[in-house]
């Protein structure tokens, strides 16, 4: 099990230390088969925020494919404390006016119990503060630093997403240590590309490596050509998030850029989140890196329970649907819906959740767990909890794409993607 | 550990979102701004893999077949260009049973099923037939086959089905004046459009029945007072705009005979419209278009969007339906000056100034008839992913009711069902995504091509020289080539 530094994750620690001797039990879920705290034979009511519509359909269509196959696995396990959970799918078009809408619907019109699984972080901004005034569970998996900046509410949670400040902090070690010192950065020129570019430069300078070119492209440009000019000669990994319909257009014209003759190479899977790698235009970026929150390709080392989490949300080993082999999922992002609605369970076990009465108790609960073992319920990795930021850590792979596919060159300890706490919410109020 | 959060306010400049957010409360305008400085990131969809296609080559030999029809169609014979509006008899006999009795009351109960459905039914709007039928089934679909097959609407209209049920011969209680023409139903087809692309949630189920039930209490007030007759030529913007779609299919009726003909051939034949049946045509092509111009990067750039960090529906409201009025706006205006500009030609080196009889009016009702095959191109080629995707839930619904009302009425036993996962992932593959786009430019040039045979037979009615009829096609000719032009662009371009 990993433990955080004393050191440098002071605020961290003391939320784990209050919690020490839980940490050393094998694991702080309750048996998920067990229930027996039936009062009512109602289902307990789930809200999907869900991208149904809107910029986020591709990332919607498969969270509420996975959310589905997490509560139908749930359900013939027995539910949660014998009852029953329906899942309620509202549409929030990706909009934060609908979003907010959506919560209230949610709350008020469906009398959902908890809300969870909004992605898109400017939905999940206009949607905490509607969660923290009608006083619901909001989970979010999201990957928005905002939660643990401190920005939203007690009612607002994120355990079953790494935020994307983790995620970049841990990918310095391996970029300085193993693919070069010089790192200039190429990103789309706005919030997306900033949170990369002002993350990665301390983290990169901390392991003693440089900055060389810190390079914004205007989100509508379609001709890459004079940003590439503005790379450095003695630049050695190129580090890109280009993201939108333009990516592999930008992929296709580095590659003419540079021929034979390019750096290292390090990006987000977010920019070919859902697309096949074998498309052709993108042979260039064969044996380059990237960052995955969860293997695309299964791995020969992967845990055993990882192809009966594949089976139950329908992909393939290769990251595909089983029905289409064309259609890719949003395999780095979507373990998030699963694990979280597993952590809703044990939260819910925990509290003895019986009414809205108890979304209090159901709060509380979650925020005394620190750690979630490796398991079905948690496929992706281990991960230790803060209570009191209500953000969740966890390992991050980092893949070379080989013959076209991802293999996993390196896991990043969990520790690697810590920083320093900057909100309790245990101290507001409900 | 050395990391400092920066603070967020020096995110927001960068991102220029929160100006847009105008609809919404102070607290709520705060959590966006907020929201801005995390991780909004932007997919890849089909565009993408357009992009990579070598567009300029498609789009040049695609304007290139537009100017080639353009030219020989001028230089054709005149019998040649005639055939076009005639039709060959099929040897089919007529049938006598009036079916337009029953099948407008099934569809009407169906209206009633699908308004019912979406007050109370599933609020996931792929998962509820109001939305799923209204804009996949009806909008999309039965649009392509009104032109395809002919008017299908005209027997499933489920409001002059009801009107049926109390009179089977019309029976106005007031006379609509012929002088209001079909403004009425232009003005509703704008209204329509303006829910469609600014309404927060055009797909709600709930809020998509609000609408429908306030249109259709309309429509039953206005046929029953004015009779059908009336307020289905002149006010049901459904039925005008089905009606004129059906005019561009092959099958028709001429003199009481089942006829089949070149597509268009009805609308020659049918009587000179008036000057607001062309501006309804106009707008058609200048709605459809828009639809398809709101969702490019250079519209949302124009507009001070930054299109990876989209902030839905509710940041382009306002501009999508100022852009929908200006860019209408824009059109008839191009076009009437181009019809305009053709009557000068004619006048200043036209054969015979005295064969100048038509008036402007005339000239620029018929000429925007004309139009109609492009309108039609381009719902085809902007609804086309969408319907493939759409349809199969669609399919779903149909396939599996039970299942779909089960899983609602008893939403626990969800763990059988779904297994029936819809794909899209022939959106995201570059050969199926090559096949797609290029029937949509296939479909946007053959609109042009068809366009502009059917602007030179219109224009052949107005004179007797050929020189006059191919001097006022000019400034047209340029105008099509000019919009072949953005319909090919629009396909090609970044977008949503």
């Amino acid at each position: 099990m990993e433990k955080p530094a004393p050191n440098s994750r002071r605020t961290f620690c003391k939320t784990v230390a209050k919690s020490a001797t839980a940490l050393a039990a094998p694991s702080l879920l309750p048996a998920l088969s067990g229930y027996g705290h039936a009062q009512t034979s109602e289902p307990l009511r789930v809200g999907l925020q869900a991208h149904r519509t809107g910029i986020g359909a591709s990332y919607g269509r498969w969270y509420e494919r996975t959310s589905q196959a997490a509560v139908a696995r749930i359900n013939s396990n027995g539910g949660i404390n014998g009852r029953k959970v329906e899942l309620i799918v509202e549409d929030d078009g990706t909009d934060p006016v609908r979003g907010a809408d959506v919560v209230r619907l949610l709350t008020n019109k469906h009398q959902c119990d908890v809300i969870f699984g909004t992605l898109f972080s400017h939905v999940v901004a206009a949607s905490a503060p509607v969660a923290g005034e009608l006083k619901v569970p909001y989970f979010i998996v999201s990957e928005t630093h905002s939660l643990a900046a401190g920005e939203f509410n007690r009612y607002v949670l994120q355990p079953g997403m790494t935020d994307v400040r983790s995620q970049v902090l841990s990918m310095a070690p391996f970029i300085s240590g193993n693919l070069g010192e010089n790192v200039a950065i190429i990103y789309p020129d706005y919030a997306f590309g900033h949170n990369h570019r002002d993350f990665l430069t301390p983290a990169i300078e901390q392991q003693g490596g440089n900055i060389v070119a810190k390079i914004g492209v205007p989100p509508t440009e379609t001709s890459f050509r004079s940003y590439f000019e503005q790379i450095p000669e003695n630049t050695d990994v190129l580090y890109h998030v280009m993201v939108g319909p333009t990516i592999m257009s930008f992929i296709q014209q580095l590659g003419q850029y540079y021929e034979n003759d390019r750096p290292e190479i390090f990006g987000f899977i977010d920019s070919l989140e859902a697309v096949d790698l074998q498309t052709p235009g993108l042979e260039f970026l064969e044996g380059t890196y990237f960052w995955e929150g969860h293997p695309r390709y299964h791995q020969a080392e992967a845990a055993e329970f990882e192809l009966e989490y594949r089976k139950a949300v329908s992909v393939d080993l290769n990251g595909a649907s089983t029905t289409d082999q064309h259609d890719i999922a949003t395999f780095s992002h979507m373990y998030g819906c699963w694990e979280t609605l597993n952590i809703i369970k044990a939260g819910m076990q925990d509290a003895f959740y019986k009414t809205k009465a108890n979304r209090s108790d159901l709060i509380e609960a979650i925020e005394a767990m620190t750690y979630f073992p490796q398991s079905l319920d948690i496929p992706q990795g281990p991960k230790v909890f803060n209570g009191m930021t209500h953000q969740t850590f966890g390992h991050q792979y980092i893949s070379r794409l080989e013959n076209g596919k991802l293999q996993l060159a390196h896991t990043t300890g969990i520790t690697d993607t810590f920083y320093p706490d900057a909100v309790d919410y245990t101290d507001y109020s409900f | 550990m050395a990391i400092n959060l920066l603070p967020n306010a020096i995110y927001l400049d960068a991102t220029g979102s929160g100006s847009q957010v105008y609809r919404i409360s102070s607290r709520l305008i705060l959590a966006v701004l907020l929201g801005a400085s995390a991780d909004v990131r932007a997919h890849v969809s089909e565009s993408g893999y357009v992009l990579l296609l070598p567009t300029n080559m498609y789009i040049s030999s695609g304007l290139i077949a537009v100017a080639a029809t353009m030219v020989l169609v001028s230089i054709l014979p005149a019998t040649v260009t005639s055939y076009w509006s005639t039709p060959i008899r099929l040897p089919i006999p007529r049938s006598n049973t009036d079916m337009n009795h029953t099948t407008g009351f099934i569809s009407f109960t169906a209206l009633l099923l699908l308004l019912y459905a979406g007050y109370f039914g599933n609020p996931d709007p792929l998962r509820n037939a109001l939305p799923l039928f209204f804009w996949t089934v009806f909008w999309v679909g039965l649009t392509l086959v009104q032109g395809v097959i002919g008017d299908v609407w005209q027997r499933i209209n489920p409001w002059a089905g009801l009107h049926q049920l109390f009179y089977k011969t019309d029976r106005p209680y007031y006379q609509l004046p012929e002088s209001v023409g079909v403004w009425p139903a232009g003005f509703l087809f704008l209204c329509f459009f303006t829910f469609y692309l600014a309404d927060l949630a055009p797909d709600n189920p709930n809020r998509l029945a609000t609408a429908l039930t306030i249109y259709s209490v309309i429509t039953i007030t206005g046929l029953f007072v004015f009779g059908r007759q009336s307020w289905l030529s002149q006010c049901e913007f459904f039925t005008v705009f089905m009606r004129l779609l059906s005019l561009l299919a092959p099958v028709g009726r001429h003199r009481e005979k089942l006829c089949i003909g070149y597509p268009g051939w009805k609308l020659l034949r049918n009587k000179t419209p008036s000057i607001s049946l062309g501006i309804f045509c106009l707008l058609t092509l200048g709605s459809g278009s828009f639809d398809g111009i709101n969702e490019t990067f250079w519209w949302l750039h124009l507009n001070g969007i930054n299109p990876l960090a989209y902030q839905g529906r509710s940041s382009t409201a306002l501009n999508n339906v100022a852009g929908l009025l200006a860019f209408n706006l824009m059109l008839i205006v191009s076009f009437a000056l181009c019809v305009k500009a053709g009557r000068t030609l004619v006048c200043r080196w036209g054969d015979n100034a005295a064969d100048q009889k038509v008036t402007f009016i005339i000239q620029l009702s018929c000429l925007a008839m004309a139009v109609l095959p492009i309108a039609f191109a381009y719902h085809y080629a902007h609804f086309l992913t969408m319907l493939m995707v759409n349809i199969q839930y669609v399919a779903q619904l149909i396939i599996h009711p039970v299942q779909i009302a089960r899983d609602y009425l008893d939403p626990v036993s969800i763990a059988a069902a779904h297994p029936h996962h819809v794909s899209a992932g022939f959106l995201a593959n570059h050969e199926t995504v090559k096949i797609i786009w290029l029937s949509q430019c296939v479909a946007v040039v053959t609109g042009h091509v068809l366009s502009a045979m059917l602007t030179h037979a219109i224009a052949s009615t107005f004179y007797s020289s050929r020189r006059n009829t191919v001097l006022i096609q000019l400034p047209i000719a340029a105008f099509m080539l000019m919009y072949t032009y953005l319909g090919l662009w629009l396909l090609s371009s970044a977008r949503l």
